[in-house]
């Protein structure tokens, strides 16, 4: 049988349908290439495969032809690589919040174990306490006492003593109450005397050194209340002095030494003659000059009151601690008296017992809250939550392209075999080529070097 | 901290209440009256005259018109200048003001107390009695001159007073009452003698603007008689209507003659 011959009936059996996407068009190309023939053109014309002196594999025409067809490789694999470098990328985000992450965790770790234990200690000694406290009751009943009264006392409500803001503007209004009847009651009576020598300025003043006085003297009372300090008495007497000497001695003085003018017409005004030119008060020169400084500064007594209050206040809490040290030192020899036998003891039981329990709640609360709420977790994870996703998306993408990539290779791989063996049968016909040419066939290696994939085992 | 809070409060209501009190007391605007005594000294026996007048009549005068009265937010200035050979207005003024309002009753009558004007009339009057035994000052009398420097001079914002104290006789280098006293179809040119062409056209342009100045001419007879009271009198009535102002000069004999302000 004649070569020819033998390739037209082996055209049949090796033939190749290879679906090639024409990227301009989109339309799906077919093509069918008939390994037979195309090797025994290869072997007439000498293009065969083989290994250069430099360790390059040389594909011959063939070859080349179905190569060509697998263009889609090196882009699968370009692809695959960029998604890999992005992956990387992202994980090194990754690593930027892991840190602060794996901190916060170890935090919250360390806490949760801090506050297990502190459970564990309150547990142990609240389990002693009811223990000890319930030993005495029993040694309570055994001997006819019965600590009813005592749970009464201990866990009677204490009442608190309340400082609403109402008691506080009561007490202001008060006050404008009490100022308004008395300058209401002085401006009444002293009407003539304080127009004759005070200007709206000086009773303004006057007013409001009224209002000082009377609001030192409520403060001062209210503290005297409160205080065991002798300092706020004092301070009342004298504000109420001050009160005292604002209201009287205007009026007493104004009968004393009274200051409204002799009237002097206009015409002795204006004399020439020089007699009687000149319209002063004519009791003036008379009145002592203490008198005369009392009625020019009338706000003087507030101005005294200001003053010793401006020294008490910064005070006050210097003497409130004197109170409480000596309420301390009056309290503790009278504890005794009060208590009774055995109910000291059985109380501050019960109180500690209450304590622990509270502590115990707020710790197992705050346990809780770690395990439901890892507030300080939330951001951090919020941030690497959806690095991780893309990542995760990445992992899918490249595990297709992998999976297609491979197909691929196998494909051509199986084709270039298929080849292979159409041209090793040709080659062995011709009885005179076959004795001088030495075929060599592409490894997957080679393949690789062809598509310029260096470094294919990264995928 | 707490306590130096409340104390800063504290001190900040009281500083409050304290500057407050300006805007209460303070006055919008100042009225003004002012009055300019323009004596004649160029006769010692006519000063005497008007001094006797002055002494005995001014603080009846002062009370009457109620001129040196004033109140909260008033002022009142005091202004003497002499009559005599010299153009110029020599003016000294006092005077006496309430800026500000609600004050103590003692504090206003202090205030509006015209004690600084008594002693500055006293002294003007005591100077120009010394005036009066100049020659130069006694050589002439520049009358409408002076007199139209101080209605320009006090014809401002304020109202104001002059009160012309003297026998009405013009004696200069331009014109000469002892001679001839200008008929009333000469007032024209007497005017023109009398008073500087820069004064008259400044009185003009205040006269234009409004006049709020008040004349009262009080009218002593010549001492020597060489002149007849009525013509004066006439001329000068005849002056002050071409110079339309007759509306605001009033001739009177001396300050007990009842005058409308």
């Amino acid at each position: 049988m004649k070569p020819s011959s033998i390739g037209h009936i082996l055209k049949e059996r090796k033939t190749t349908k290879i679906f090639q996407t024409n990227k301009s068009s989109d339309m799906i190309q077919e093509k069918d290439l008939q390994f037979y023939p195309e090797a025994h053109r290869d072997v007439n014309i000498d293009s065969h495969p083989k290994r250069g002196s430099n360790g390059i594999f040389e594909f011959n025409r063939t070859q080349l032809l179905i190569l060509s067809l697998f263009i889609r490789i090196p882009e699968i694999f370009r692809m695959i690589k960029g998604l890999l470098e992005k992956k990387e990328a992202l994980k090194k985000d990754i690593l930027v919040y892991q840190t602060p992450y794996n901190k916060l965790k170890q935090d919250a770790t360390v806490k949760k174990e801090e506050l297990k234990n502190k459970i564990l200690e309150r547990e142990t000694k609240l389990e002693s306490t009811v223990n000890e406290r319930e030993q005495i009751e029993r040694d309570l009943a055994n001997r006819g006492f019965s600590s009813v009264g005592d749970e009464t006392n201990s866990s009677a409500p204490i009442p608190v003593k309340q400082e609403p803001k109402k008691q506080t503007w009561k007490k202001v209004l008060k006050m404008i109450g009490i100022w308004i009847v008395l300058e209401g009651f002085a401006l009444i009576i002293q009407w003539a005397s304080l127009v004759e020598e005070k200007s709206i300025e000086e009773i303004i003043v006057r007013m409001v050194a009224m209002i000082l006085v009377l609001g030192f003297y409520h403060y001062a009372s209210d503290e005297s209340q409160k205080s065991k300090s002798f300092v706020y008495p004092v301070y009342t007497g004298f504000n109420i002095l001050m009160v005292d000497l604002m209201m009287i001695a205007p009026p007493v003085l104004y009968h004393y030494f009274p200051t409204t003018p002799e009237t002097t017409d206009i015409a002795s005004a204006w004399s020439l003659t020089g007699d009687n030119n000149i319209a002063t008060s004519v009791s003036q020169s008379d009145t002592p000059s203490l008198v005369q400084l009392y009625r020019k500064n009338e706000w003087f007594p507030a101005a005294i009151s200001l003053i010793l209050f401006l020294v008490i206040y910064p005070l006050r809490n210097r003497l409130s601690k004197n109170d409480d040290a000596q309420e301390q030192v009056k309290a503790q020899p009278e504890q005794p008296k009060v208590q009774k036998p055995m109910q000291h003891p059985l109380s501050h039981l019960k109180q500690v017992e209450k304590q622990l329990k509270d502590e115990l709640d707020a710790l197992k609360k705050g346990l809780k809250d770690i395990d439901d709420n890892p507030t300080d977790l939330l951001p951090v994870i919020n941030k690497i939550e959806p690095i991780k996703n893309e990542c995760l998306a990445i992992d899918e993408k490249v595990s297709i392209l992998k999976s297609e990539l491979d197909r691929l290779l196998l494909e051509l791989e199986a084709k270039l075999k298929d080849y292979e063996d159409e041209y090793r049968d040709v080659l062995k016909n011709d009885e005179i080529k076959s004795q001088f040419i030495h075929p060599e066939f592409p490894l997957r290696k080679d393949i690789l070097n062809h598509f310029k994939i260096d470094n294919y085992e990264i995928i | 901290m707490k306590s130096s809070k409340f104390i800063l409060t504290l001190s900040t209501v009281i500083a409050l209440a304290m500057t407050g009190c300006n805007s209460i007391t303070e006055c919008e605007s100042i009225e003004h009256t002012e009055a300019i005594v323009l004596m004649d000294v160029s006769d010692p026996k006519l000063y005497t005259e008007i001094e006797n007048d002055l002494t005995q009549n001014f603080p009846k005068f002062m009370q009457q018109t109620g001129l040196g009265a004033i109140k909260a937010c008033q002022k009142f200035t005091l202004g003497f200048a002499h009559l005599s050979g010299k153009e110029a207005l020599e003016l000294s003024a006092a005077s006496i003001s309430i800026e500000r309002r609600r004050q103590s009753k003692s504090a206003e009558r202090s205030q509006s107390n015209p004690e600084p004007l008594v002693k500055l009339m006293q002294k003007k009057i005591t100077d120009y009695r010394h005036l009066t035994e100049d020659p130069k000052m006694t050589a002439g009398s520049n009358i409408a001159n002076v007199l139209f420097k101080s209605i320009i001079h006090a014809n401002g914002e304020s109202e104001s007073l002059i009160l012309l104290f003297t026998d009405g006789v013009e004696n200069n280098t331009l014109i000469n009452f002892y001679k001839k006293i200008p008929s009333e179809a000469d007032v024209s040119i007497a005017i023109e003698k009398m008073i500087e062409p820069a004064v008259l056209e400044q009185f003009r342009k205040v006269q234009k603007q409004g006049l709020n100045t008040r004349i009262v001419f009080i009218l002593k007879p010549e001492p020597s008689n060489k002149t007849s009271l009525r013509d004066i009198r006439t001329f000068w009535t005849a002056f002050f209507k071409e110079l339309k102002l007759d509306g605001h000069v009033q001739f009177v004999d001396n300050l007990t003659t009842p005058v409308q302000l």
